[in-house]
């Protein structure tokens, strides 16, 4: 998880970066690569729920980072406009495949006691975090990614999602008392 | 002077960002610190959230595959870097520049047909669809390209 000190000092270095690929600078290039290409593909893999659509969204991101990193604002965020050119070719991927509907259906929360789960082996946890966010919605799943993995602030992943922040507000709230739920469940804690 | 903020709301922002402040809206978190500092069950609602935080904290994003990672590290070589796009400067040309443009214009036409065709500007775009949000600037050279574009002040 990035966390919101360390991505607020690596924002300036990110937008510097994305500049120079847009003075056709490998080594930025690659280095962005380095720092974005993983947390981009899960993004993907998550939107999509196919391994083969989410690489091609991470390539297509990619080719257009270098293809159009001048027309980058500096004033923006580099991580917000990454993750937003591969939201977009995410949804328009499944617009095409007849799947965008599945967005916007919000799985039920799974029902939890009323007492507040402990996780106690955080390691543990992460192996399951993943299995969890499968049987999330979609939604869910990506305001989670984009929020809690990825680091962006809320406003950005509104931004991200092209929603406002009190519904994102929503999302997260729904995703994570899932999580609590679907995770205390797996690791057997009471 | 800031409104306070109640406890109702405090809970809402920890269950949907978390136990960690910093994380919080921006224009929320001094009312949530003072509250935090002030309320024992708004401390009990941050404590609530900190184990699914650190499953957070510990996770990492799976690795790519190696096709995939020697896909992108080639990306540069396989794409044009910038597409070559008409400065705008070069159509405020001074009007004799227009009226040799014109004479060359006719001249062209009295060679063959596809003299034109020759001297219109293209763009190389790898992306056949253009994904909702991005710049589509060089759609429009592409329209120019395709002849779709007859008034070359259009571009502006």
């Amino acid at each position: 998880m990035v966390a919101p000190s360390q991505d607020r000092d690596d924002s300036a270095r990110d937008t510097l970066l994305v500049l120079r690929v847009g003075e056709g600078d490998r080594g930025a290039y690659q280095e962005l690569l380095k720092r974005y290409a993983s947390r981009l593909h899960h993004f993907a893999l998550r939107l999509t729920r196919n391994t083969a659509e989410a690489e091609d969204v991470v390539q297509e991101t990619f080719m257009r980072l270098w293809v159009h990193a001048s027309d980058f604002d500096p004033k923006a965020r580099a991580t917000t406009w990454l993750h937003r050119i591969a939201h977009n070719l995410a949804v328009d991927r499944l617009r095409t495949r007849g799947r965008l509907a599945e967005l916007d259906e919000d799985a039920e929360p799974v029902s939890a006691s009323s007492s507040q789960a402990t996780l106690v082996d955080a390691k543990r946890g992460a192996e399951e975090l993943h299995r969890a966010l499968d049987a999330m919605s979609e939604r869910q799943a990506t305001a989670i990614v984009l929020v809690h993995l990825n680091g962006l602030s809320g406003k950005e992943a509104a931004e991200v999602m092209g929603i406002g922040e009190e519904a994102l507000e929503s999302l997260l709230a729904r995703g994570r008392r899932t999580l609590k739920a679907r995770l205390g469940a797996a690791l057997g804690v009471d | 002077m800031k409104t306070p903020m109640t406890l109702s709301r405090f809970r809402e922002l920890a269950h949907a960002y978390g136990s960690d402040l910093e994380r919080w809206p921006e224009a929320e978190r001094h009312a949530a610190r003072a509250l935090a500092e002030s309320s024992e069950p708004a401390r009990a609602a941050l404590e609530g959230e900190r184990s699914l935080d650190a499953v957070f904290a510990s996770f990492v994003a799976p690795r790519l595959s190696d096709t995939l990672a020697a896909r992108l590290q080639r990306l540069p070589d396989a794409t044009v870097a910038q597409p070559f796009r008409i400065p705008r400067r070069a159509w405020r040309a001074p009007a004799i520049g227009w009226a040799a443009a014109a004479l060359f214009g006719l001249w062209l036409g009295t060679q063959s047909a596809d003299a034109e065709e020759a001297s219109t500007m293209v763009t190389v775009d790898a992306i056949d669809s253009e994904p909702s949000g991005v710049d589509g600037s060089d759609s429009r050279v592409a329209e120019l390209a395709s002849g779709a574009i007859e008034d070359w002040e259009d571009l502006e």
